[in-house]
C-alpha cells in the first residue's frame, strides 16, 4: 500500500497503465494490483482476495474490476445525511 | 425469510413521557433496518490465523436496507478499530455532491435473524455510526434476495 496520502496512489496507477491492455482480454474481471505489479486478473473479487492474501497475507491489497471507467457507488441518503434508525 | 413490524416501537415525548408509535410510523422513522454483526472477511480471517494474529472481534448493530445504496457499506471506524485491512478503494458520488474517496474493506455481514452470512469483499469505509447504524445493506447484496416493504402495515421482509 502506498504511503502517500492518497491511498493506493501506487496501484491505482499501476492499474491505470494497463488498463488498455487489460480491456482487451479480461474486461469485467477483477485485477489484484500491489504496489508496482499486477500479481493477477480473477474472475471475481472474492478469488481476488484470496489468492492475494495467500501470496502476500493479512495485508491491505488493491482490487479494482477491470471496466474502461472506474464505476461510482453511489448512496443518496447518506451523501445527504438523511439515514436514522434513532 | 424474516418480517420486521415495529409494533412495540416507542418514542420520548419531550416532557420525559414514553409513548406508542404505531409501526407505520416507526417504519418510516427507523427505516427498515436489521441486527447485523460485521465480522472480517472469511479469507482475511484465515489467512491473519495462518500468520498467528488474532482475529477481530465482531460487532453488533443495526443495518439499515438502502435500496438506494448501489454498495454495502460499514462505518469506517469500526472497520478500522477492528483492524480490517482495505481491499482497494472505491468513489462514493450522488447528484448533488462531488464525488469521494473511501476506502473499500472485506467483510462478511451475518445476520442472526436468518442465521445467514454474506460475504462483502468491497463494502465501503463510511461514516454512519453516528446515526445509529453500522452498514448499509446494498443493491449488491439486496440482488440475491426479495424485499417487501408494506408501509401501510409497518412492516417490512426480506427473504433470501
Amino acid at each position: 500500500m502506498d504511503d502517500s496520502k492518497q491511498p493506493f496512489a501506487t496501484e491505482a496507477a499501476t492499474f491505470e497503465a494497463q488498463l488498455p491492455n487489460l480491456l482487451g482480454q479480461h474486461g469485467g474481471k477483477f485485477a489484484l494490483v500491489r504496489g508496482t505489479e499486477l500479481v493477477g486478473v480473477f474472475d471475481t473479487e472474492g478469488n481476488a482476495l484470496a489468492a492475494g492474501y495467500q501470496k502476500f497475507g493479512p495485508v491491505p491489497l488493491y482490487i479494482r474490476q477491470i471496466l474502461p471507467e472506474e464505476q461510482k457507488g453511489s448512496a443518496p441518503a447518506l451523501v445527504l445525511g438523511i439515514l436514522t434508525a434513532a | 425469510m424474516i418480517t420486521v413490524r415495529f409494533g412495540d416501537a416507542e418514542a420520548v415525548t419531550g416532557d420525559g413521557q414514553k409513548v406508542k408509535l404505531p409501526a407505520k410510523v416507526a417504519l418510516i422513522q427507523r427505516g427498515p433496518v436489521i441486527p447485523v454483526v460485521i465480522a472480517p472477511d472469511q479469507a482475511f480471517a484465515a489467512a491473519l490465523q495462518s500468520a498467528g494474529k488474532p482475529i477481530p472481534q465482531p460487532v453488533t448493530g443495526l443495518a439499515l436496507v438502502d435500496t438506494g445504496a448501489t454498495t454495502t457499506c460499514v462505518d469506517d471506524t469500526i472497520a478500522q478499530k477492528m483492524g480490517l485491512a482495505p481491499s482497494g478503494t472505491a468513489k462514493l458520488s450522488s447528484a448533488s455532491h462531488h464525488a469521494t474517496q473511501c476506502l473499500t474493506y472485506p467483510v462478511q455481514l451475518h445476520f442472526p435473524a436468518w442465521n445467514v452470512s454474506l460475504q462483502a469483499p468491497r463494502a465501503m469505509g463510511v461514516t454512519i455510526a453516528s446515526q445509529g447504524i453500522i452498514a448499509l445493506v446494498g443493491r449488491d447484496l439486496l440482488q440475491n434476495c426479495v424485499l417487501v416493504y408494506n408501509g401501510a402495515d409497518g412492516s417490512f421482509t426480506l427473504a433470501l
